[in-house]
């Protein structure tokens, strides 16, 4: 049976979820942190308009979007996100530890203060802090995003996704130039594979992310 | 810049051989404070880069057109002159050590195949296409405007003239439908914005629309990566607008260094600092002039948009020689001016010659007349008279000067006053066929009246077709330190620093040590570079402003010729051109200057009239008057004209003037030109005999006999030129010009080649060829041409004249036309008493606001100080207190009461002890004016019978000493009649001698003091330092040399009141104290202001609790410090 | 009792304040100056004598100075650092009497009526703070008399001390100046030939209150004691802090917090009155064996909310060991801002009453709770640069700082992931050579991506790249990571999935990555 995307994206919400690690992994993150600010007026031109963190959305919040990272000199770049998402309403938590990251994650899901939390992770998640976090995301009924290394998840994840950019020739017939959107990237094309899936099964599609609507388009759906 | 794909899509343009390339959109620094290159380089470098032709379009302007195209001229000069040498330098600028950005562009690694070795017939000069960037109101297009033809051309400075006429003074107003009507003939460029939206597709079809076949869709490259993209997008939309897309560079820089300087610019236009600048820098040097390789490379994939702009530049064949234009031809009932001229002429040289002219001046109005009729100059000339005779019909004092003044004809006109007799009159110089250059004559009027001429020449022709010319206002040095270091985030004491004390005078810039001196460290990269972009700067344009006397005069319409904009001034116009430009394109104008000693002298002349009855014109001022020479061999020369200087002074001695000549050589010699020339010593030596007369060759004879063997003005320099280096006449002019206007494109060493291999070749000697050269140098920004000096030491006698007959009137004249000159009216006034003119004080019952002579006892004039030497009194109370006064104000009360002045004007008054003559003390009025408080007089208390102010308690206040007035008379009118400080401070410093008694002194150490008048370090003197000290009998010459200077710096730079000890050095009455020892004795000042200051001490003791060892030195309270103070009263000029 | 008055003047307080923080490191003796931006110039604010003695002035600018004085050693001036001292002085000056007020920016007035026999008389007294401040290297200029404002004359002009009641006889010979009249006006006085303070006395004053305000005869009948001028002595800032001392020792959590709870309505009471809110509060716990242990708590904004601040607390103080037992609490508010009213009525306004949180309380507090753990310096927010420089083109923040940025100023293409430049290894020559961009002169080539290349240890080949997009080094500025000159940004797409934005300098050829798109 061929599993439908609109099934699991936009994600689940007071679950945590994982994306393995890379540029496209931070897109599929920064694109889940797009979703967060959106009020749904139906218009998207409206929608851009909109003032940073407005309106209730996700657990009825302001947007603003925790991003834990261990770094001493985070490697997000704002101006990068800005295709898909408001840098602005970012919170970068800068830890001296793999632990302070899964911990800040902890505080900040559980506080309820955020619709999403995002937590770059260097280690394997273990078990018991999968657990935690999946908690804490039901309690503060925020949404976790963990950017983990590839086979590095944990097995209380509700999603597991790898993404990766596709080099098709499709793909670059598509780059052209649209000097009305400075947005030369929205005809990059992903391929997302859900590897793992706690309530249904895996399966992968081509995507790519249309700046003017906001929207993840499915180009084609690889089945699983 | 590029897609790069997996396979070839295009064919390799190079393949097909180097395709021309011509660049149609280039902002020059006539953009101001936008464009980073001058046009001159701009053009050179398109020579360079063997481009097919450049466009310099300025936005909205057509300012900087003239430069690209006198550079192209000149370029081709050149070339055709020295082609070898062309080429040598056209490599050189290859092989540039170029800044990093160079070595890393890709064009500067390749080497141009059109660019062989020795193959020089190959290199052809780009075409200048005259256009404009219209940037308009109501369009976010910009189009580039590249008239085709003269009628197009004629019709785009109209429409200039239309946008800036609407807009103030910088401004330019212009919406696409002007554009619409205006555009016949104009090749129209699109340069879209960063998006296409519909608005800009309608604009361009609107305009496509009207002007079809000219209008194109132009492409610059962005450099952000997308470029390709770009092009591909706008070829696009040409297609579906049927606007074919061309290349275009959008350039604003020659070369990549300049993107700095174009960042600093940019700060400048923003009014920000280099730190807050952000994006808005260029993010990188590629807004440059690029090769047609590079250009073809970028469109490589588009060979069209290239090939369409030389297809541009083809169409566009109008060039600014065509500019044929039309003088007014002044022709009155019937006679043709030359006729007129010529009439004129013969009558004035009767008036001239009672006893007839000689052979030798009608052969030579013979052949000014023939030169004038064959280039037909006669009606400029009618101008000119024209012009000299209505001010003579208002009385107001006129002269001519300049090169075209130089002739018999003007003499006979009434335009100069110097005959043939007394100056060699070149007809080179006068008009040279060689140049077909136009007649140059300016005329000074007296200052004050100078508006009522440029009026009737408005009148005359009508501002249609009468403007004035542009002056661009450059960045100077001093700006150009405070902005730049402003921009790079320098404190103001620093900037000020670097452009008082560290650059000083010259363009070279800061020196290393003095900039240590003042704990700046050369090395650090800001201030290094913040030095760089200072040097580059400089000499940029920054706006328009009018002309100070220019006037273009035109037969038809004054736009067609060229834009015209709104002044700053109401009512006044000024074309977009200066006087180069119209120099250049060989257009008439008038100078129509001001000279205040003309006012001077007017007024001098006025008070001769009214009290002698003698009535003087400059022309009938008796000449060769020996008393008047004696007195300036005397060096006895404040006010007069042009030799009052230091420099001059010293000089006069030794030049001994005894004839009018010696006094035009008197004015053209002490110059920067001469002087770095190294021709002043030779001169006076051989005329003071120490040195034979020799000329190098016979032919030299000639052109220098006058001079005694040593070149001095322009005209001989060009003779030498050609009698000695074998230039042509033109060459020889070309040389001339080259000084001043190309100094920053590097042809001058061509022409020190030239000029020296011409003199050796001809058996000059190599050290007299590289000093004559090195005058030619001088010349390029301070050469006097003989007539100019003429003209000059003919005010200079005239002023001599009247100081030497009529000292009281002269003083008078000078003080009421200040502000001008060297010295300030405490120098005049002193100068006045020591030729025995009675000077009495400002009195509110005597007095106007003009200075005024009154009669003195013994039948001679007396000088009465007027309300405008106090400092701060405004011109209108002056002249109401003249007004109201009547039989004579008995009392402050009364002059409020009648004059309504306010209470600070009534104390202005008091402290210039202006009630002395109501029997009032200056303490005694500043008591009574001090109860004056309300700001008018209140009829309720007019009344004599109210009580309260009559009867106040009397107040004995203390009388004043000598020394405090004199501190009160400086600190009221900066002057004083009654003793010089140096005169009261002299008790007080003993072991000091008297400027006067320096003059027989024995010649040995002498300690003088005296208030610092001025301080200087001219250029030419190598660190040394010159101050003058003034004390109760005269102006003493100190000369510090460098060693001193570092000993006593501190005292040098800081002192009003200096000690100097050192030795005398005389060479006739010329007296120079060499310091040795120099001490600050500012603190001295005190003496004479505040003695209780200097009791102070005593009465510490009365009170005193403390032991005396235990206590500290207090340190003075901070507002009485007495430098302060000493500062205040006696400023001296520093460093000019 | 005749009251008597000490006028304390430190004409060089500035200048010694400087020198006593920090001794100029050679001989004391070279000349010495504080400096200040001035009417848009640096210019000497204070300086010691020997700087006085080689013709500097205050208000002239360094530069000028320093060409007088190449050796000068200057500072920058702390007028709060000088502030501070001054009142450091005053309290000091409190060991000679209760009144002590300061004056201007250099001066001080101590009542001394009743206390000089204490230190056995005036002269004594006199002596012994002129010998105590110089032992501490300041210099004073001491008068007194029995009015400030005689005593400030004596200090100025003429040091000493005025006999009880003769005020008049002790400064009439000094300047007018000493009345503490502006410049101007005894400037205008002096003009007319009123130098002293005894030719003014002299005038008639009906005279003088015509022609002067009443500025003039104020400060005289002050001087003369005509007129009672106070000494307000000096302010202390309020002190925000508490505490408990438990009779006996508590060691139980429920217990500890009920007591931080107790101190906490106290604080923010007194916090609230004075219109500020903690920034930075501290705990500190005094345990029975007199060890103490304590905690700091920073806080996203200013706050005085007690229930919302002990919440805050509450994971702090669990970490807290109680050893034998906790016998002192101490709460202090280390660090307090201004709160203004209109602030708090928009807490007001915002419909919650005092207790209910809002959404950004809810997110300040989280705010809080993470810097807690990690440092507040630690939670940030992007901040937009304006800037080519893409290093340069944001900045991060401290979150409890900054408002969050309104909007972005450009929109470039630009990598998700920015990091400092990783060199590319090319591989051999001959590879090289296998480039695909076959519509590429040789020359252009060089400054092409290369067709494959490894980054991270892994071999990548090019299969599309776009570009470049030239940006220069800033010109004004060194910045060594741009020390290898100009960079030629392409956007690389490789056939391994990665999208990098590379860079190459073409001047010091050499290829870099410096971020990732996707």
């Amino acid at each position: 049976m061929r599993n439908d995307f609109a099934s699991v994206f936009p994600l689940k919400r007071s679950r945590a979820h994982e994306v393995v690690t890379g540029g496209a992994g931070f897109v599929f993150a920064a694109i889940v942190a797009g979703m967060t600010d959106r009020k749904t007026t139906g218009t998207p031109n409206l929608d851009k308009k909109l003032p940073v963190g407005s309106g209730p959305q996700g657990g009825g919040l302001a947007g603003t979007v925790v991003w834990c990272c261990e770094n001493r000199k985070p490697t997000l770049n704002p101006e990068g996100l800005l295709p898909y998402c408001d840098p602005g309403r970012f919170l970068i938590t800068r830890t001296q530890t793999h632990l302070d990251v899964l911990a800040s994650a902890e505080t900040a899901l559980r506080s309820g203060a955020v619709p999403l939390v995002v937590a770059e992770v260097s280690e394997r998640v273990g078990l018991t802090e999968g657990r935690r976090l999946q908690l804490a995301a039901e309690a503060g009924r925020s949404t976790a995003v963990l950017i983990v290394p590839d086979g590095g998840g944990s097995n209380a994840a509700e999603t597991r996704w790898q993404c990766r950019a596709v080099m098709t020739e499709d793909g670059l017939e598509n780059r052209v130039f649209n000097p009305l959107a400075v947005e030369s990237f929205d005809s990059t094309h992903w391929r997302w594979s859900l590897i793992k899936n706690k309530t249904g099964t895996l399966s992968e599609w081509i995507v790519r992310w249309d700046a003017a609507t906001r929207r993840v388009i499915v180009v084609s759906e690889i089945g699983g | 810049m590029n897609v790069i794909h997996s396979a070839p899509y295009a064919t390799p343009p190079e393949a097909l051989g180097p395709q021309p390339y011509a660049e149609l959109c280039v902002t020059s620094n006539f953009t101001f404070l936008t464009g980073a290159s001058h046009p001159e380089e701009l053009v050179t470098r398109a020579a360079e880069l063997n481009l097919e032709a450049i466009a310099i379009t300025d936005r909205n302007s057509l300012a900087g057109v003239v430069r690209a195209y006198s550079a192209l001229k000149e370029l081709k000069r050149t070339m055709e002159g020295e082609l070898e040498q062309a080429i040598s330098i056209r490599s050189q600028h290859l092989q540039d050590p170029s800044s990093r950005q160079v070595t890393s562009e890709p064009s500067s690694l390749s080497v141009s195949p059109r660019r062989p070795h020795g193959t020089a017939h190959d290199i052809r000069l780009p075409r200048l296409i005259v256009g404009a960037r219209l940037v308009l109101r109501d369009s976010l297009v910009d189009w580039l405007a590249l008239p085709m033809d003269r009628a197009a051309y004629e019709r785009l400075s109209q429409l200039l003239t239309l946008g800036k006429r609407r807009a103030s003074k910088g401004e330019c107003h212009l919406d696409l439908e002007d554009v619409c009507l205006a555009g016949n003939g104009m090749i129209l460029i699109a340069l879209p914005p960063g998006e296409i939206c519909q608005t800009v597709r309608t604009d361009i079809r609107k305009l496509h629309a009207s002007h079809p076949g000219r209008v194109f869709l132009g492409a610059a490259p962005r450099y952000d990566g997308s470029d390709q993209a770009w092009f591909r997008f706008l070829s696009q939309v040409a297609h579906s607008l049927a606007t074919p897309m061309v290349a275009v560079g959008d350039v604003l820089l020659h070369k990549p260094q300049r993107r700095a300087l174009a960042d600093v610019l940019t700060c400048l236009r923003e009014g920000c600092r280099i730190d807050q600048i952000g994006t808005r820098a260029l993010p990188n040097a590629e807004r440059r002039l690029k090769s047609p390789q590079d250009m073809q490379r970028l469109y490589r994939n588009h060979p069209a948009a290239i090939r369409r702009t030389v297809e541009i530049a083809t169409r566009c064949s109008f060039d600014l020689s065509e500019l044929s234009y039309e003088y007014p031809d002044e022709a009155i009932e019937g006679e043709a001016p030359q006729d007129r001229l010529e009439r004129l002429t013969r009558d004035g040289l009767t008036k001239r010659y009672p006893e007839g002219p000689s052979d030798k001046v009608l052969s030579l109005v013979d052949k000014e007349l023939k030169l004038i009729r064959k280039l037909r100059f006669a009606a400029y000339f009618l101008t000119v008279h024209d012009i000299i005779r209505f001010a003579r019909s208002q009385d107001i004092l006129c002269q001519g000067r300049g090169s075209a003044a130089n002739s018999i004809i003007c003499y006979a006109l009434g335009i100069t006053d110097v005959g043939p007799e007394t100056i060699t009159m070149v007809s080179e110089r006068f008009i040279s066929e060689h140049r077909g250059e136009p007649p140059d004559i300016d005329v000074d009027f007296e200052h004050e009246r100078r508006e009522e001429v440029i009026q009737y020449i408005y009148e005359k022709y009508g501002r249609h077709r009468a403007g004035l010319c542009a002056t661009v206002i450059h960045f100077r040095t001093r700006a150009a330190i405070r902005e730049v270091g402003k921009v790079m985030g320098l404190s103001e004491d620093l900037t000020s620093a670097l452009s008082g004390q560290i650059w000083g005078s010259s363009n070279k810039g800061p020196e290393e040590t003095r900039m240590r001196e003042l704990g700046l460290d050369p090395d650090n990269y800001r201030l290094k570079q913040t030095i760089e972009r200072i040097r580059e700067v400089i000499g940029f344009p920054r706006h328009l402003s009018q002309h100070v006397g220019g006037f273009v005069i035109t037969q038809g319409r004054l736009d067609a010729l060229c834009p015209i904009e709104n002044a700053a001034m109401e009512d006044r116009t000024v074309i977009e051109w200066d006087k180069d430009d119209i120099d250049a394109l060989g257009i008439l104008k008038v100078d129509v200057l001001s000279l205040g000693m003309l006012t001077c002298i007017r007024k001098c002349f006025a008070l001769i009239e009214a009290n002698h009855g003698t009535r003087f014109t400059i022309a009938n001022v008796p000449q060769e008057d020996k008393t008047t020479y004696d007195m300036l061999c005397k060096a006895d020369a404040v006010g007069v004209f042009q030799v009052e200087s230091r420099a001059q002074m010293n000089f006069l001695p030794r030049m001994r003037p005894r004839t009018f000549y010696d006094l035009v050589i008197e004015v053209a010699i002490v110059r920067p030109g001469p002087i770095q020339g190294g021709m002043v010593h030779p001169y006076i030596n051989r005329r003071q005999g120490r040195e034979a007369v020799e000329f190098p060759s016979e032919a030299l004879r000639d052109v220098l006999g006058k001079t005694l063997g040593v070149p001095l003005f322009q005209e001989q320099a060009m003779q030498i030129a050609v009698v000695a280096a074998g230039f042509t006449p033109s060459e020889a002019d070309q040389l001339r010009r080259s000084m001043a206007t190309f100094r920053r494109m590097g042809t001058i060493h061509q022409l020190r080649e030239k000029f020296i291999q011409g003199m050796l070749s001809r058996g000059y000697e190599l050290a007299f060829a590289e000093s004559c050269f090195g005058q030619i140098e001088g010349f390029g920004e301070y050469g006097f041409p003989e007539s100019h000096a003429a003209a000059f030491a003919m005010l200079a006698y005239v002023s001599a004249y009247l100081k030497c007959h009529y000292p009281a009137e002269f003083a008078c004249a000078l003080l009421n036309a200040q502000p001008m000159g060297f010295y300030a009216p405490a120098q005049i006034v002193r100068d006045a008493r020591d030729h025995q003119v009675e000077v009495r004080p400002i009195c509110v019952n005597q007095s106007e606001w003009d200075n005024t002579l009154e009669w003195h006892g013994s039948g001679d004039m007396a000088l009465r100080l007027g309300f405008r030497q106090i400092k701060g009194l405004r011109e209108d109370d002056g002249l109401w207190i003249e007004a109201a006064r009547g039989n004579g104000y008995p009392d402050p009360e009364t002059l409020w009461l009648r004059t309504g002045l306010a209470s600070a004007a009534l104390e202005r008054l008091a402290e210039a002890d202006a009630f002395l003559g109501l029997g009032l003390s200056r303490r005694a009025a500043l008591w009574q004016v001090k109860a004056i408080r309300s700001p008018s007089p209140l009829p309720l208390f007019n009344d004599p019978i109210d009580g309260e102010a009559i009867f106040e308690p009397q107040v004995v206040l203390p009388e004043m000493h000598l020394g405090q007035e004199v501190v009160e008379d400086y600190m009221a009118t900066r002057l004083t009649l009654r003793a010089h400080p140096m005169e009261l401070l002299r008790p007080h410093m003993p072991g000091l001698i008297r400027h006067e008694e320096l003059l027989n002194a024995k010649l040995q150490r002498a300690t003088v003091c005296g208030l610092v008048v001025t301080r200087q370090r001219p250029g030419t003197a190598s660190g040394v330092i010159f101050l003058t000290l003034e004390d109760e009998t005269g102006v003493s010459n100190v000369v510090v040399w460098p060693k001193m200077y570092e000993r006593y710096r501190a005292a040098v730079l800081g002192a009003r009141l200096l000690r100097v000890r050192g030795r005398i050095e005389r060479e006739g009455i010329v007296v120079h104290l060499i310091a040795e020892y120099i001490e600050d004795c500012s603190h001295k000042l005190s003496l004479l202001g505040h003695p209780h200051d200097a009791a102070l001490t005593q009465t510490t003791s009365k009170t005193d609790g403390v032991p005396a060892h235990m206590r500290p030195t207090p340190p003075p309270p901070r507002a009485y410090h007495p430098r302060e103070q000493s500062k205040r009263l006696f400023p001296s000029r520093d460093f000019h | 009792m005749q009251r008597r008055v000490v006028s304390l003047w430190f004409p060089r307080l500035a200048a010694e304040r400087s020198l006593r923080v920090r001794p100029l490191s050679a001989c004391e003796d070279v000349p010495f100056a504080l400096s200040i931006f001035e009417r848009n110039s640096e210019r000497i604010y204070d300086l010691n004598p020997r700087g006085e003695v080689r013709g500097l002035d205050r208000g002239m600018t360094t530069v000028q100075a320093r060409s007088l004085c190449p050796e000068l050693v200057t500072r920058p001036a702390d007028l709060k650092a000088d502030q501070r001292f001054l009142s450091a002085l005053a309290r000091w000056a409190t060991r000679y009497c209760p009144w002590v007020g300061t004056y201007e920016r250099d001066g001080l007035f101590l009542d001394i009526t009743g206390s000089d026999h204490l230190f056995g008389g005036e002269e004594a007294l006199v002596e012994d703070m002129r010998e105590r401040l110089s032992r501490s290297r300041l210099s004073p200029c001491i008068g007194l008399a029995d009015t400030p404002g005689a005593a400030w004359a004596l200090s100025h002009f003429a040091e000493g001390i005025a006999a009880p009641d003769r005020s008049l006889s002790a400064i009439a010979e000094l300047p007018v100046a000493g009345l503490r009249l502006s410049q101007e006006t005894c400037n205008s006085l002096k003009r007319l030939g009123i130098a002293t303070i005894r030719d003014l006395h002299n005038l008639p004053r009906a005279t003088l209150s015509r022609r002067y305000d009443r500025e003039v005869l104020q400060r005289l009948d002050q001087a003369l004691g005509n007129m009672s001028e106070q000494i307000s002595p000096i302010k202390e800032d309020p002190l925000f802090a508490v505490r408990l001392t438990l009779p006996d020792p508590i060691g139980l959590l429920g217990d500890v917090m009920a007591g931080v709870g107790r101190l906490m309505t106290h604080l923010c009471e007194r916090l609230d009155k004075h219109q500020k809110g903690a920034r930075v509060l501290r705990l500190t716990f005094r345990k029975v064996d007199q060890d103490s242990e304590s905690v700091d708590l920073k806080l996203a904004r200013p706050m005085s909310d007690p229930k919302r601040l002990l919440t805050l607390f509450e994971r702090a103080v669990e970490a807290v060991d109680a050893g034998y037992g906790i016998d002192m609490i101490r709460l202090e508010a280390v660090q307090v801002e201004a709160v203004s009213m209109r602030q708090m009525e928009t807490v007001v306004a915002s419909g919650s009453f005092p207790g209910q949180e809002t959404t950004t309380d809810r997110l300040d507090d989280l705010i809080t709770q993470l810097g807690s753990r990690v440092g507040l310096e630690n939670i940030l927010r992007f901040c937009p640069q304006d800037s080519h420089i893409p290093e340069r083109s944001f900045s991060l923040v401290p979150a409890a700082y900054n408002r969050p940025a309104k909007s972005w100023p450009h929109h470039r293409p630009r990598p998700v992931r920015l990091f400092p430049p990783e060199p590319v290894t090319l591989p051999g020559r001959h590879q090289n050579n296998l480039n695909v961009q076959t519509d590429l002169k040789d020359q252009e080539r060089r400054f092409a991506p290369p067709a494959s290349f490894r980054w991270r240890g892994r071999l990548l080949s090019l299969a599309l790249a776009q570009g470049p997009e030239r940006i220069a080094p800033l010109w004004w500025d060194v910045d060594d990571s741009w020390g290898q000159g100009l960079r030629d940004y392409w956007q690389v797409d490789t056939r391994q999935g990665h999208r990098l934005w590379l860079f190459h300098t073409p001047q010091n050829p050499g290829w870099f990555v410096q971020g990732e798109f996707a």
